[in-house]
């Protein structure tokens, strides 16, 4: 147990604004994304005995955290959408503006599928090299890029419907 | 909105993105918080195990309480079964381990009258009738609730068959135009009979097929053979007549007799006894004591003894002591004790070390086993120990197997360690054949008077067409290896008999008598047959048992059929019975009628009393076979 706890201690200490950094790109707020990191860490915990050492714990936590922040996002979405429905179209429709904009396609990226989403979250958003991010996706650099580029594509063609 | 906007609209979410560490509190707060969740996440799964334990334990408590006295009159059968004489010992030792264990050795020790499942069936009773004095509603509920676990873990009423038996095939017919040779190891062990009996009086079963040998079932009897003749070692007779279970064949009877030396020529003797005394031996410990008591009160005060026990680990009780101090001996013997598990292969490679360092010159040096077989710690599978013991070989070292047991017994490594370190096997079955029988192998059997002892019989094609051996299926030999000294084979005691059967189909039998097959006719050869009439040639090669010399070769020859005799007749039946055991494809008309009928009128004098055993095991099987149709 206390090594344990040692293990986890170091990986706070090394990994932890990469953690937040993937869970903000997806989350967009600090205090969520800490919430996440919390939630991913605790899950971590549970199931270390499943940890197999093949990857690197933090890549295995970082691809947890996304996973938990993805959740979250959708379930906070949910959330504002029966918000909304009550609300009855109240907000002001700022579809727009820039921020609007940048809500629209925050939301977009949390409803691609996988492997599309943690590539573009990781690859592009999250402030993690690309060559880090392939690691922890346990890719290729390369077909981390190709994979970046068809998420913008269907990122495209969505954010074209609305 | 535009396409060329969602680079820039991804590019603006990273920058925010980057920026947003500042947003972030320090990551020493932020550990703390975890460990604190972590710390909370243990105790609620605390909390959660003990409201389930607390609350299963509740349940049990609700049922042993409601439905136990509901159920009771069933449990009632967990009371010691009395029908069963045998029985009691095995229900009461777990619940006084140390009393019981006591009491058995202790009565052992002293050879006190009273054997201890009375002594123990005793202690029952009283204990008992105390119950019942005192508290007779707690006889009904509850003795029968606390002793119930106890006997159903310590003494399962269920015992699984654990055996194993090494498999062979039945020897078919030969024809002699394709094959006039026949060569085989001399097999003196008896074991497959004293089995066989186990099954039939004990288990109340047939034996299973691989657990027969013909060959050892022929030769658990003593025959009638004329005494070599002056410094010969064996002398060889034959017998011939019809086959009862198929009348156009003929059987044809080798027996072989060993000279005998009295008791004060045999050289002095070198024993090591290996005594398997692990937790499978627990039933059987009883008769290894017997047992031993019996072999060491007829050692010689020239022989020299050594005792190896294997359970929870290898001890050497006595190491290479005199004969003269028996007591010494007999003391050790008499405090033996089942415990532990089974090193078996470490063990015997110490006997061996033991058995050379008193190696005694032209004597017998001879290791003796007593297991049930359950080697599983060490050298355990078949192969090498058989590759150990082989190596042994050379040594001049006999193995001789005792095997013991029932459900756990496995036969083919104690059978295959016996053959391969030249030495018999027996199977003890009874505390009868645990104190008579060995007694009786050491006084003579254990010393050989010949080693690799190997028959090869030629048939003449002109007045044989096809034979069969009967038994010595895993004793069978390559023609050639009949002139290869290097070539393991049987060994041959002091006045040890052999018999051999064969069931032959001559010349002039009707067509298609052979049903070992008939095969066509060769296009490209002839075989010449000689001008003899004589019907076949017994040759025997053996070496010197106590040094190492080229083999000697002594042939015998029957040249034509002789008068039935009572030791074909026997023999015959005794083979019969094996067929009928084995369900062989070659009965034919056999039948425990006419098998009982052929032994009753061969009987002889039955000085020891087995062949009027052997009516009684041929009885209990036909009945038993009746019953399975």
């Amino acid at each position: 147990m206390e090594r344990k706890q040692a293990i986890f201690d170091c990986l706070i200490r090394e990994s932890l604004p990469m953690f937040r950094s993937t869970a903000y790109s997806v989350l967009g707020n600090a205090a969520d994304a800490d919430d996440a990191v919390q939630e991913a860490l605790i899950k971590a915990w549970k199931s270390y005995h499943l940890f197999r050492s093949k990857s690197k714990l933090s890549s295995w936590v970082c691809r947890i955290t996304l996973n938990v922040a993805c959740d979250m996002l959708r379930k906070k979405k949910r959330e504002q959408a029966k918000i909304q429905k009550i609300q009855q179209e109240s907000a002001p429709d700022n579809s727009d503006s820039e921020s609007g904009q940048l809500e629209q396609l925050q939301s977009a990226i949390a409803e691609l599928e996988e492997p599309y989403r943690s590539a573009i979250t990781l690859g592009v958003l999250s402030n993690i090299t690309g060559e880090k991010a392939a690691a922890i996706l346990e890719c290729n650099p390369n077909t981390l890029y190709w994979r970046i580029s068809r998420a913008k594509e269907l990122l495209r063609a969505k954010l074209k419907g609305m | 909105m535009e396409n060329k906007n969602i680079d820039h609209l991804l590019d603006s979410l990273q920058k925010k993105n980057a920026s947003a560490a500042e947003e972030f509190s320090g990551a020493e707060e932020f550990k703390s918080r975890f460990f604190e969740r972590i710390r909370q996440e243990k105790q609620r799964s605390y909390r959660r195990l003990r409201f389930y334990t607390v609350w299963s334990a509740a349940a049990c408590v609700v049922l042993g309480t409601v439905l136990l006295p509901l159920l009771m009159p069933e449990k009632q059968t967990y009371e010691p079964d009395t029908s069963k004489a045998s029985a009691p010992p095995e229900h009461i030792i777990p619940v006084i381990p140390a009393a019981a264990v006591t009491d058995r050795t202790a009565a052992t020790a002293s050879k006190e009258a009273l054997p201890p499942p009375e002594e123990a069936v005793a202690e029952v009773m009283v204990h008992d009738a105390v119950n019942t004095v005192s508290a007779p509603m707690r006889l009904s509920k509850k003795a029968p609730m606390l002793q119930a676990p106890a006997a159903a873990f310590a003494a399962p009423s269920v015992k699984f068959n654990t055996s194993e038996y090494k498999s062979f095939t039945e020897n078919n017919f030969v024809n002699v135009k394709d094959r006039s040779l026949s060569t085989f190891g001399a097999d003196v062990d008896t074991a497959s009979y004293t089995n066989m009996r186990h099954w039939l009086t004990r288990r109340h079963q047939l034996p299973p097929a691989d657990a027969v040998r013909t060959e050892e079932l022929i030769n658990f009897f003593r025959y009638d053979y004329p005494a070599p003749a002056d410094g010969e070692k064996f002398s060889v007779s034959f017998e011939t007549a019809t086959a009862p279970w198929q009348d156009k064949h003929k059987l044809v009877l080798i027996g072989v007799q060993a000279a005998n030396l009295p008791s004060q020529e045999l050289p002095p003797a070198n024993y090591v006894f290996l005594v398997d005394n692990s937790g499978s031996m627990y039933d059987e410990m009883e008769k290894v004591i017997t047992a031993l008591t019996g072999l060491i009160g007829e050692l010689r005060s020239e022989d020299r003894l050594s005792l190896i026990t294997y359970g929870g680990g290898v001890d050497i009780l006595l190491d290479g002591i005199s004969a003269k101090d028996k007591a010494v001996a007999l003391q050790k013997v008499r405090q033996l004790v089942s415990d532990g598990y089974t090193p078996g292969g470490e063990a015997i490679q110490k006997a061996y070390q033991l058995a050379r360092k008193h190696f005694i010159k032209k004597g017998n040096n001879r290791i003796v086993l007593i297991t049930d077989g359950d080697f599983n710690v060490g050298v355990s599978s078949e192969a090498e120990l058989v590759q150990m013991v082989s190596r042994e070989r050379n040594s001049l070292i006999y193995l001789s197997v005792f095997g013991m047991g029932d459900g756990n017994y496995h036969e083919n490594k104690l059978k295959m360690l016996a053959n391969k370190g030249n030495g018999n096997y027996y199977y003890v079955d009874s505390l009868r054949e645990a104190s008579n029988a060995m007694k009786a192998c050491f006084a003579n059997r254990m010393f050989a008077i010949a080693r690799d002892v190997k028959f090869q019989i030629e048939f003449n094609p002109a007045r044989v067409k096809a034979y069969r051996l009967l038994g010595y299926e895993l004793r069978k030999l390559e023609d050639r290896d009949f002139n290869d000294d290097t070539k393991d084979a049987g060994e041959v005691g002091v006045d040890h008999q052999v018999t051999v059967i064969y069931e032959i189909v001559p010349v002039d039998a009707p067509e298609g008598s052979a049903d070992g097959g008939e095969v066509d006719k060769l296009k490209y050869q002839t075989v010449i047959t000689g001008n003899s009439s004589e019907l076949l040639t017994c040759k025997i090669r053996y070496q010197d048992p106590a040094e190492n010399r080229p083999s000697e070769l002594r042939s015998f020859v029957l040249a034509d059929y002789t008068a039935p005799g009572n030791n074909l007749r026997w023999a015959s039946a005794a083979a019969e019975f094996a067929m009928l055991l084995k369900n062989s494809k070659h009965k034919g008309n056999a039948s425990y009628r006419s098998l009982l009928n052929r032994a009753r009128i061969a009987l002889g004098s039955d000085e020891d009393g087995k062949r009027a055993e052997f009516l009684t095991l041929v009885r209990i099987a036909a009945e038993l076979s009746d019953a399975l149709k």
